[in-house]
């Protein structure tokens, strides 16, 4: 899956949990990510993720982290 | 003199008419007709008391769904000790009364006045025995009419056949304004009126042809209509029904309950019941009228093949298309892995039909990629309701309505996409109820004959979740929080975390009035009223849910009725106006790819441990491929196969140059419609699908009512579509059998706690039944959240408001927003088939005098409408509906390609497509230009 749609949606997960901590957050992204992205899209996001260059924000970044390795 | 015609079968409105409406209430009264005592409510007409006493007063203006009117005289009575002869529909019952509905006296002036209308009536109008009039000729004894019908008349009077289903002819009208009530009363578009006095008096449709009228079809005029006056086409070409069957709508998500009488083998009337749970025997022209592509010619009945989409079609055999299409969906999972095909499940479908494709898709492809088209609609519904108030579904019935006092209208437009819920929406509001409407465009309901909403919150497409904000910031800060109820049913802590969040300055109606453009003092007054009413709902469409923010916005209603206090009895509520018949149904049946039926999550052990006893193989824990990830993934290389349940995703979901390019990519798509629709041109295999009247099985609409469809005929395709899905999986190696559907909902049952209670027997006794269905609830649930939160007590969840990538800019300055028409539905598969076209022949583009104006765009003209994605071309039609700098179209017919345009953009949480914002610049065009442009990007 495309690189540039994935971290699309995660940024934008990612930016709809202003209201919490960033700690809060990023467990609620992470969770989120689990909850209801299929395995396939979460192996695509983090290998963008460690290819660098995947622009995320750093709520974000760190939820996928959080994910690896799947 | 030969008037009298002896009838052969009365129209089904009368057969079980008890003359007038029920009087609600406690207070009773005790009277006796024609020598039987009988106890009615306080209030209760003569008529409808000997009704229920077993006895049926001649009458012709009459009818239950309408209030007395007192007009035609037939219905004639005595009552001991009162002098004269009044009409029984307009008199009360009175303690101790006693009546004679019949004597000397008054039979003869039965007789005379029947008499006199037949003198003014076509002989021949009740040749197929459809007219009341002649019946009520013999109910009443009259052998023989004395006067000729050369005097004065009216029957020289031309008749108005401009609507395409039904025609008016004044020589059979009687003027009883039967169909002005109806459409006053049950309608409520007052298309109709009667013009000229006395003598003169003639059923006007406002002084034009029904079809330049403000008439819009629903047909009550023409059910109510006594005599053949008014009557279906479709009856004067075939003839009257010799039987009926119950059925359900296959249309929008109000779910009406019909009547499908049948001539014969053939569907001759669809006539709306009054039993119908949602609609009470109301209907649209779409469920009454528009049910001919059930058998049009365009139909595709036998199953294709072909290798490349480059070839022709070949009819196979069905073992042949089956074969085909199991070997070919193992040979990919062989090639590209178990994860390389999926489904999509339709909302157009049956639950039970769902059900089974997505027990294939589990079970048999071994995955979780099952997806449903609500994916692209109330996904947001789904997940919004579920985190806050614990279940993915709506909270009331549709009854409810009748005890609001505030109506707050969101991104919905009921009198298009949800007409007969409109009507009833429209009652309540003639009686006094206010409505608030929150909507870009001014839909019908903000000016409409004795219906104008005190608050019109026009605000700027994408900015939902401010307007909500704004609205709870006003609860929150004026002290409008029902305390008691928050205390009582709500989780403290996260009151109070949303408390505080919705408190802050950026939250209030100032701060957002620049980025929603509607002032903060119409705001301010908009949240007072709702907060302070009685009962406020909240009613809903997918101008809530097609947003990049469509979850936050569903949670931001569920936090606005909770804080106050608007959930858990009638009146009140979070009301999801589903699009299609099915969707709440094809949600329910586990059609996401993360949840099992009734909303349990696939990584739950113990459901999954369910699902692995009764179906016999291991459950994936991991969620699958949503819809658009779908699209993605086959754009990748890595999703192979797809089969697709009753869906044109080729017109249907955004940015239609990537689904083609999708769709195009995949080794196999497999389509089961009706018709070679726009995704089907792209599919190796056509499997024809049943139409509703072929279907066995039920449809949930949008107030969970579970609501029987039964066929009125066999399967033209010889085979029922989950028989279908069933012959796929065994040859795959799953093998799934049912004797009927019937076993299917009892396998529901088994493994869905809110269905436990649900089989077929149990809603062929009941009607319909609204889930949860259980021990707890055995005859259902109408209104949710009662005495406590599905998930305990209510979730409040901050809701900041994000603004949506899609903005206006110098290269495309206006936001394109788009919806339904009334007589067309979704892609227009059933509805272009039909003659609705006569009312909508092709999506139109409106926009607003001076964006018109600004590029020399005229009435009519063609315009290029094109977005980042995708260009497209249609006429422009100037209004003042939409503001300045909105446009808007509808998207039902695949030449104009509304979806052309739209974009990836969607809600965070689901992927629900942002079909309501789509930033965009047109120009004049030429007709003959190239539609659907790809714009390179």
């Amino acid at each position: 899956m495309s690189k540039q749609d994935l971290v699309r949606m995660v940024n934008q997960i990612a930016i709809n949990q202003a209201y919490l901590s960033d700690d809060e957050a990023v467990d609620v992204v992470a969770s989120h990510l689990t909850m209801f992205w299929a395995p396939a899209m979460l192996s695509d996001l983090v290998a963008a993720v460690d290819a660098g260059g995947a622009d995320l924000n750093e709520v974000a970044l760190r939820a996928v982290r959080q994910l690896q390795p799947v | 003199m030969t008037l009298l015609h002896e009838p052969t079968e009365r129209r089904a409105v009368s057969a079980t008419d008890m003359g007038t409406p029920a009087v609600p209430g406690e207070l009773t009264v005790e009277v006796e007709i024609d020598g039987v005592a009988v106890t009615v409510s306080e209030g209760t007409s003569i008529m409808r008391a000997a009704a229920e006493a077993g006895i049926d007063v001649p009458k012709l203006c009459a009818t239950d769904s309408m209030k007395s009117f007192g007009s035609c005289r037939v219905c004639l009575v005595e009552i001991e000790g009162r002098p004269g002869t009044p009409a029984s529909c307009t008199t009360p019952v009175a303690p101790g009364m006693k009546v004679a509905t019949t004597s000397p006296k008054v039979d003869k002036l039965r007789q005379g006045v029947v008499e006199l209308y037949l003198s003014d009536h076509p002989v021949d109008s009740c040749a197929d025995g459809a007219c009341e009039l002649h019946a009520m000729a013999q109910t009443v004894g009259l052998t023989d009419v004395r006067y000729g019908q050369e005097g004065h008349n009216h029957l020289n009077i031309e008749v108005d056949a401009s609507n395409p289903y039904f025609t008016f002819d004044p020589k059979a009208c009687i003027v009883c304004s039967r169909c002005v009530r109806a459409c006053d009363e049950i309608q409520g578009t007052l298309a109709l009126t009667v013009e000229g006095r006395g003598f003169e008096s003639l059923i006007s449709a406002s002084g034009t042809s029904f079809m330049e009228s403000e008439c819009v079809s629903c047909g009550a005029c023409v059910q109510a209509c006594p005599t053949t006056a008014l009557q279906e086409k479709s009856i004067i070409e075939l003839g009257m029904p010799t039987r009926t069957v119950k059925t359900t709508c296959a249309y929008c998500g109000v779910g009406c309950s019909f009547d499908a009488e049948m001539r014969g083998d053939e569907l001759v009337r669809m006539t709306p019941s009054k039993e119908g749970g949602a609609n009470e025997g109301h209907s649209c022209v779409k469920g009454r009228f528009a049910w001919g592509y059930a058998t049009h010619r365009e139909r595709i009945t036998s199953p294709m093949l072909r290798e490349k989409i480059t070839d022709d079609w070949r009819e196979v055999s069905w073992d042949e298309a089956i074969s085909f299409t199991a070997n070919k969906f193992k040979q990919l999972q062989e090639q590209y892995g178990v994860d390389s095909i999926g489904g999509i499940t339709s909302s157009r479908c049956t639950n039970e039909e769902v059900f089974v494709l997505q027990k294939m898709v589990r079970a048999a492809f071994g995955n979780n990629n099952v997806d449903t088209c609500a994916r692209v609609c109330h996904s947001p519904t789904g997940y919004g309701l579920k985190q806050t108030f614990g279940t993915s579904a709506g909270t009331q019935d549709f009854k409810s309505v009748e005890e609001s006092d505030v109506i707050l209208l969101i991104g919905a437009n009921p009198t298009d996409a949800h007409p007969v819920f409109a009507s009833r929406m429209k009652q309540r509001l003639r009686a006094g109820a206010e409505l608030i409407v929150v909507d870009p465009r001014r839909i019908d309901l903000v000016r409409t004959p004795h219906v104008e909403a005190s608050h019109h919150l026009q605000l700027l497409p994408g900015t939902n979740v401010a307007i909500v904000n704004a609205l709870a910031h006003v609860v929150v800060t004026e002290g409008l929080v029902d305390r008691e109820f928050v205390a009582a049913r709500c989780e403290d802590d996260s009151f109070a975390d949303w408390e505080a969040f919705i408190a802050r300055p950026e939250n209030s109606p100032e701060a957002l009035e620049s980025a929603t453009g509607v002032p903060a003092s119409e705001l301010r007054a908009a949240a007072r009223l709702f907060a302070t009413a009685p009962n406020g709902a909240i009613y809903y469409g997918l101008g809530v849910t097609e947003h990049s923010q469509g979850s936050t916005m569903v949670m931001g209603m569920a936090n606005l009725a909770m804080a106050t206090g608007n959930i858990g009895r009638d009146g009140v509520g979070v009301n999801p106006l589903r699009g299609q018949n099915n969707v709440q149904g094809s949600c329910d049946m586990g059609s996401f790819p993360h949840e099992f039926s009734g909303y349990r999550h696939v990584s739950d052990d113990t459901v999954r441990v369910l699902f692995e006893d009764v179906w016999g193989r291991e459950m994936r824990a991991d969620p699958g491929l949503r819809i658009p990830n779908m699209f993605d993934a086959a754009v990748a290389g890595t999703f192979r196969g797809l089969f697709v349940q009753g869906e044109d995703v080729a017109q249907s979901d955004p940015n239609v140059n990537h689904v083609t390019a999708a769709l195009k990519a995949l080794d196999l798509l497999v389509v089961q419609d009706l018709f070679i629709n726009e995704t089907a041109k792209l599919a190796h295999v056509f499997l024809p699908g049943t139409s509703f009247l072929e279907k066995d099985g039920t449809f949930t609409n949008a107030e969970r009512r579970i609501n029987r469809v039964r066929p009125v005929m066999e399967p033209k395709t010889g085979k029922d579509e989950w028989q279908v899905a069933c012959d796929i999986s065994t040859a795959m190696g799953y093998p799934m059998a049912y004797d009927e559907a019937s076993q299917i909902m009892d396998e529901i049952a088994q493994v869905t706690p809110t269905f436990a209670g649900v089989s077929f027997a149990h809603l062929d006794e009941a009607g319909s039944l609204q889930w949860p269905v259980n021990d707890a609830a055995p005859q259902g649930t109408p209104i949710m959240h009662v005495d406590g939160f599905v998930r305990g007590k209510g979730h409040f969840v901050p809701t900041p408001y994000v603004p949506t990538d899609e903005k206006a800019n110098r290269k495309f300055p206006l936001l394109l927003t788009t919806g339904r028409i009334l007589s067309q539905y979704n892609v227009g598969a059933q509805t272009r088939r039909t003659s609705n076209v006569e009312w909508h022949p092709e999506d139109l583009l409106e926009i607003h005098e001076a964006d018109a104006a600004e590029r020399g765009i005229n009435d009519g003209d063609w315009v290029a409408l094109n977005s980042r994605v995708g260009e497209t071309h249609m006429r422009a039609f100037i209004t003042d509906r939409v503001p300045q700098g909105v446009v808007y179209t509808t998207f039902h017919h695949p030449e104009s390609g509304a979806n052309v345009v739209t974009t990836e953009n969607s809600d965070w949480a689901t992927n629900c497509p942002e079909y309501k914002v789509t930033a965009v610049q047109i120009r004049p065009a030429n007709a003959a230009d190239p539609l659907r442009v790809e714009v390179a990007t």
